[in-house]
């Protein structure tokens, strides 16, 4: 589209327009030039729309017969865009949206978006009619955040039908919903959603300004979003929530949190997002109040289970066999006798194994997913054990740490969890339990330096006295009754959320 | 790219360094007992390991070597073994009595096993009666590895009191408050071992033995509060009578007047009937039972007097650790008397008097 | 570096975690001070003398809230005086820091690496905190929490159970007590106190300045209660004389720790692990509050850089060091002086301080 000037006004010659357009989608078959005389005075019409983004029948039937019908076409020359406008949408009342366009780069925008786009000869306004109906998915119970007891209903790939799902859940005036556009090409529609009176401002200003600092070509994902948009995308832990589920994501924004919806990913974003926030689900406050404290408790117990126990298991064999009750020693010594790898070899080996069928599962249709598990836990581990390539111990070591991951809540915080432990495991082998506690140690510092939108990410520990309100809904839930604050962190002006 | 020089540093260091300790599991050798005898101007050494095998049964290897100390002898293991010695897991050292009978090499095992970082301190300690190396040969059927044997045997009579000493650590403290410990002695019984009596130590020396019942008067006045005293066997009125007492309360009176010593225990026993004669209704007759008291406190202040003329006049040791009580409550009369302590206590006037209650009789009358 | 400010629980948890090291560094001290077990009457007369100093420093310091004991000392004495008052913090600081490294990397490469250099224990503790100190205050302030809960707090809870089979009557005699070593024993026991030092430069940075005179006098209560069971619980498991023997008391203490049904059967190693992270994390402390007085005394912007000054001269200090145990017989007459400079220059501050706010009235 070189020497072509979009951002002039639209020409009152159709045909100059016409000639433009074509220029611009040269070679697109899918963009439908529709070209018809109107009126007594066979005033020129051009209607444009792209061929499986738009609801034909609502523009052919409904908007065109009663616009051509109703708008005084001469006179609609020499209106001015908002008598226009006020004269189109008293007579095309059955399109909802109508919006008058003056250049013709809106004009493409609006086409390439699904919208149908009418240009009047003589007339230097194009009128878009609001006709978007793509084919899309259904309303489904969310793939990766199943829940025993909750909603079944997940966010899908339109934007608009994820947030009519959220204003289902809170019915506030003060919910207020931003909309902005990322992407030089794919010109993604996103929207920022929070409550005015409940949300922190500093966070919001600080979501508002690095999104409107994205400079990238395409949005595919909201990934891509969250990776430009959070403090350290180094760090292994992420530092913005993603959820499929609209509860979850109108809980975040009663807690005076920014939920971030993206055109095309069927998942919204939610800033910030701390430690404690991974560690929590939706089934937590649709549960009883005591079984949801002794399972957020074992989600807490499972955390050094994930990260530690094949290092430990390294550790102990390698450096410090003491540590273990004597039978045990004696046993663990009489079981990798023959065993040609030594522990931390095993280790990793087992660690790999683990990753190649969780990844291979991932990848394989359901009918044969249940396949790999056979596959991987029967016949790799045991036959591993038999062939004493393996000790039993470490097979169970790591069985026990695969089960303990899927009890992490967020898939990514726990995929960074995963690939922590290779790290653990390789300090344990070189420095046994001393080489661990180093790692341990580094671990807190980065996790105490990690920001998420300004909020340290391991709020309320890191000032646990300041903040202690907040330790009621970390480890323990508190009853529902007793559910009355926002977390302090946030520091919002309205601190009270009754009985939700 | 400092963040990848950052990288590529620690990478090194922890690729390229550490690994020095490690040592497999499967190739260390674990000490599970060990045995020292003196032999000549050296030490024997024994040692017992279980031998690694997934079987159901345990077997061990016994090991022996001289040396001049535990370092010398696990040198020379390690220049005769194709595995790394280890001594954490020791659950058990036994001292040959002619060791235990030499202080200078008592001092010397006791500081290094006290000194060393590995060696646990809550290791569990016993005098052999002989030679420790026969206690660690013996084959017991029931337990092939006499080290968890006499581990276990040690911590249950510990806990139910009939010993004072059970661990290396403990036996270091009372040798250095008091200068004297009871360690238990560990015999051969037939196809086993037992632990009936103790060896006295006084200033890292084995100077004599406590029998089972001087042992258990002893430990009365140490431990009142878990002590047991099984089975006062009395005849009374021609009917053999055995009593168990249960709950024992005692109060002591420790006086110092210039340099003469007054000791006196009260001993208040709440005893249970055992066994006595089936048919014979005597317990019935409140009298018949003052009777079985006095004959029974009679034989325990026979028992305690012979004991404390044992410890006082033989031994000349305060096995009651009367002088840590004194130190601690009437420091500074002790304090004048501090340097000839022990002739003070051999002539001092110690006395038990007992008091008996029988609490029950059974589920029969 | 700029604006970060630490809360005032924050503050007390640095305080309180970075006494306790010390007091546990300066324990065998303390044991061999005094003749009988009336240690903790030395304890509570330094807690006395220090609650004293914290209420007339805060009171005199409070129109410089934000400033550091080197900034207050630039705007009340001579160059040169405060000059000297900097490198003599920072001197301390560094010796503190190299101490507490040495020794507790003998006790790792004792008890769980013996193979291992000490050098390289040394060098990875080290970078590891001075990681973390180049990060700032407010990373500090939220290790420090963090640590005091998921390590200090079990760390005592472990040891508490190292009193089975302890004898309680170890604590006796009370009297005729040894006066002259109870009081010989003061400048140690407020040494061990290390936190006075520190809180005349971490009070600057708390938040709410006004909470720091209670926060302060909360840390030397808490700090005094640790002090205490922990001298206590030493001497009824060993008992005096063998308590005075103990080169390493908590690594002693650590191997009796008897919890019903556990199954580890070295505990120590246990307690060495949740210890290396408080010896990692008062390291990283010092280094930070080593760095400021360094800014304030060289007068700097930042002072983040000073951590690579830092690196070099602590690790040559800790590798060159001899270890505690050989140390003791030398090093009574340093504590005096030390111990005597820590309450001397912050009272003295106080006192010019309090003299020209009077004059300015």
């Amino acid at each position: 589209m070189k020497n072509l000037d979009l951002s002039q006004p639209i020409d009152r010659d159709i045909n100059k327009n016409e000639q433009v357009l074509r220029k611009v989608f040269e070679n697109t078959d899918d963009i439908i030039f529709r070209k018809f005389e109107a009126g007594n005075t066979k005033l020129k019409i051009l209607l444009l729309y792209v061929d499986g983004m738009t609801t034909k029948e609502a523009i052919s039937e409904y908007a065109i017969e009663n616009l051509l019908m109703g708008l005084n076409l001469e006179k609609a020359q020499n209106m001015s865009r908002a008598q226009l406008e006020h004269e189109i949408a008293k007579t095309s009342i059955a399109v909802l949206e109508i919006q008058v366009l003056t250049t013709l780069e809106e004009c493409v925008d609006k086409i390439l978006s699904g919208e149908t786009v009418l240009l009047i000869d003589s007339c230097n306004k194009a009128i878009m009619l609001s006709s978007r109906g793509w084919p899309m998915r259904g309303v489904q119970e969310p793939s990766a955040e199943t829940l025993i007891r909750g909603a079944r209903d997940g966010f899908n790939e339109t934007m608009k039908v994820n947030i009519s799902l959220i204003r289902r859940r809170l019915r506030d005036p003060k919910l207020k919903i931003k909309y902005a556009q990322v992407g030089k090409r794919s010109k993604t529609d996103i929207a920022i959603l929070y409550i005015e009176d409940l949300v922190n401002k500093t966070v919001l200003e600080t979501v508002e300004k690095r999104i409107n600092n994205i400079e990238i070509d395409a949005v595919l994902e909201s990934s891509y979003i969250e990776e430009m948009i959070e403090d350290d995308c180094y760090s292994p832990f992420p530092q913005i929530e993603n959820t499929e589920r609209p509860d979850a994501a109108a809980s975040a924004l009663l807690e005076g949190r920014v939920v971030i919806a993206v055109d095309n990913t069927p998942s919204v974003l939610i800033a910030p997002a701390i430690f404690v926030s991974f560690m929590q689900s939706s089934e937590d406050y649709y549960d009883r109040w005591l079984p949801t404290c002794a399972i957020r408790l074992l989600r807490y117990i499972a955390l050094p289970i994930v990260m530690l126990l094949p290092a430990l298991y390294v550790a102990v064999t390698q450096y410090h066999p003491n540590l273990l009750p004597t039978q045990l020693s004696l046993y663990v010594a009489a079981s990798r006798a023959n065993v040609p790898f030594p522990p931390y070899f095993e280790a990793l080996l087992m660690e790999l194994v683990i990753e190649l069928v969780r990844e291979a599962s991932y990848r394989i249709t359901s009918p044969v997913g249940s396949t790999i598990g056979l596959v991987g836990g029967l016949v790799i581990g045991q036959s591993s054990v038999e062939a004493g390539l393996i000790t039993p111990l470490a097979v169970i070591v790591v069985a026990l740490t695969a089960i303990a991951s899927f009890t992490i809540p967020s898939y990514n915080f726990g995929s960074s969890l995963r690939l922590i432990r290779f790290a653990f495991i390789v300090l344990a082998a070189t420095f046994g339990l001393f080489g661990i506690s180093i790692g341990l140690s580094f671990l807190t510092i980065h996790l105490c330096t990690l920001k998420s939108c300004g909020i340290p990410y391991m709020t309320p520990f890191v000032s646990f006295v300041e903040n202690k309100r907040d330790l009621k809904d970390t480890i323990i839930r508190p009853r529902i009754n007793n559910l009355v604050r926002k977390p302090d962190y946030l520091h919002m002006e309205k601190k009270e959320r009754k009985n939700v | 790219m400092k963040k990848l020089i950052l990288c590529l540093l620690i990478f090194s260091i922890v690729f390229l360094s550490g690994c020095w300790d490690s040592v497999e599991i499967n190739k260390r050798e674990y000490l599970f007992a060990v045995g020292i005898d003196k032999k000549e101007d050296k030490l024997s050494f024994i040692s017992e390991i279980p031998k690694i095998n997934e079987g159901s049964q345990e077997e061990r290897l016994v090991y022996s070597n001289d040396g001049e100390s535990f370092a010398d002898f696990y040198h020379l293991n390690y220049l005769h073994s194709d595995k790394v010695i280890s001594d954490r897991l020791m659950q058990v050292i036994v001292l040959g009595e002619d060791l235990a009978r030499d202080s200078e090499r008592m001092k010397r095992i006791f500081d290094e096993i006290q000194r060393s970082p590995q060696m646990n301190r809550r290791v569990k300690i016993c005098i052999a009666k002989g030679r420790a190396e026969d206690i660690i040969r013996m084959e017991i059927p029931s337990n092939p590895i006499v080290g968890r044997f006499l581990s276990d045997m040690l911590v249950k009579l510990k806990r139910e009191s009939h010993q004072d000493i059970f661990t290396f650590d403990e036996a270091i403290l009372h040798l250095g408050k008091t200068g004297i410990a009871i360690i238990p002695l560990v015999e051969i019984n037939e196809k086993s071992l037992k632990i009936e009596r103790a060896a006295i130590i006084k200033e890292y020396e084995m100077i004599g033995l406590l029998e089972t019942d001087e042992l258990e008067a002893v430990m009365l006045l140490l431990d009142p509060s878990n002590a047991n005293i099984r089975n006062i066997n009395i005849e009374t009125e021609g009917a053999a009578i055995s009593l168990d007492a249960v709950d024992v309360i005692m109060t002591d009176d420790i006086r110092l007047e210039g340099e003469k010593l007054m000791v006196d225990y009260y001993v208040t026993l709440y005893c249970y009937i055992d066994s006595f004669i089936i048919g014979n209704n005597s317990l019935e007759d409140r009298n018949f039972i003052n009777r079985v008291k006095e004959e029974s406190i009679k034989k325990l202040s026979e028992i305690s007097e012979n004991t404390l003329d044992k410890l006082q006049n033989t031994y000349k040791a305060d096995l009651l650790r009367i002088k840590d009580k004194l130190y601690k409550y009437h420091k500074s009369e002790y304090e004048k008397i501090r340097d000839k302590y022990d002739e003070i206590f051999a002539q001092a006037d110690i006395k038990v008097y007992y008091k008996m209650q029988i609490k029950s009789t059974g589920l029969v009358k | 570096m700029f604006n970060q400010d630490i809360t005032p629980y924050q503050n007390f948890s640095i305080l309180v975690l970075i006494s306790f090291v010390l007091q546990s560094m300066l324990m065998p001290v303390l044991l061999t001070g005094v003749n009988g077990p009336e240690g903790w009457i030395s304890v509570l007369i330094g807690a006395f003398l220090l609650f004293i100093a914290i209420k007339a420093v805060n009171k005199a310091l409070k129109n410089h809230s934000e400033d550091t004991i080197i900034s207050v000392s630039d705007k009340l004495f001579p160059k040169y005086i405060s000059k000297l008052i900097g490198i003599y913090y920072i001197l301390m600081f560094l010796t503190v820091n190299s101490l507490i490294m040495k020794d507790f990397a003998e006790q790792i490469k004792l008890m769980m690496m013996f193979r291992t250099p000490l050098s390289t224990i040394i060098i990875t503790i080290l970078l590891t905190a001075a990681y973390a100190a180049k990060k700032g205050i407010h990373t500090i302030a939220g290790i420090t929490n963090i640590v005091f809960l998921t390590s200090f707090i079990p760390y005592l809870l472990i040891i508490v159970f190292s009193t089975y089979y302890a004898d309680y009557s170890n604590i006796f005699p009370l009297y005729p007590p040894d006066a002259e070593g109870i009081l010989r024993s003061v400048p140690n026991a407020a040494l061990s106190f290390f936190g006075f030092s520190v809180l005349l430069f971490s009070n600057s940075r708390v938040s709410v300045k006004e909470k720091n005179l209670k926060t302060n006098q909360l840390y030397l209560m808490t700090s005094t209660l640790l002090y205490l069971a922990s001298y206590l619980l030493i001497i009824v498991k060993f008992g005096t004389k063998e308590a005075a023997n103990l080169v390493w008391p908590f690594v002693s203490i650590m191997k009796f720790v008897n919890i019903p049904g556990f199954f580890f059967e070295s505990t120590e190693i246990v307690g060495l692990c949740l210890q290396i992270t408080l010896i990692f994390t008062s390291i990283c402390i010092l280094a930070f509050f080593t760095n400021l007085a360094m800014q304030e005394t060289f007068k700097t912007r930042e002072n983040g850089y000073f951590i690579f000054i830092q690196i070099p001269i602590l690790y040559l200090m800790a590798a060159g060091l001899p270890g505690m145990y050989m140390m003791f017989p030398y090093i009574q007459i340093p504590i005096y002086i030390i111990s005597g400079m820590n309450l001397l220059i912050p009272i003295l501050t106080a006192c010019a301080a309090y003299r020209k706010y009077k004059r300015s009235i």
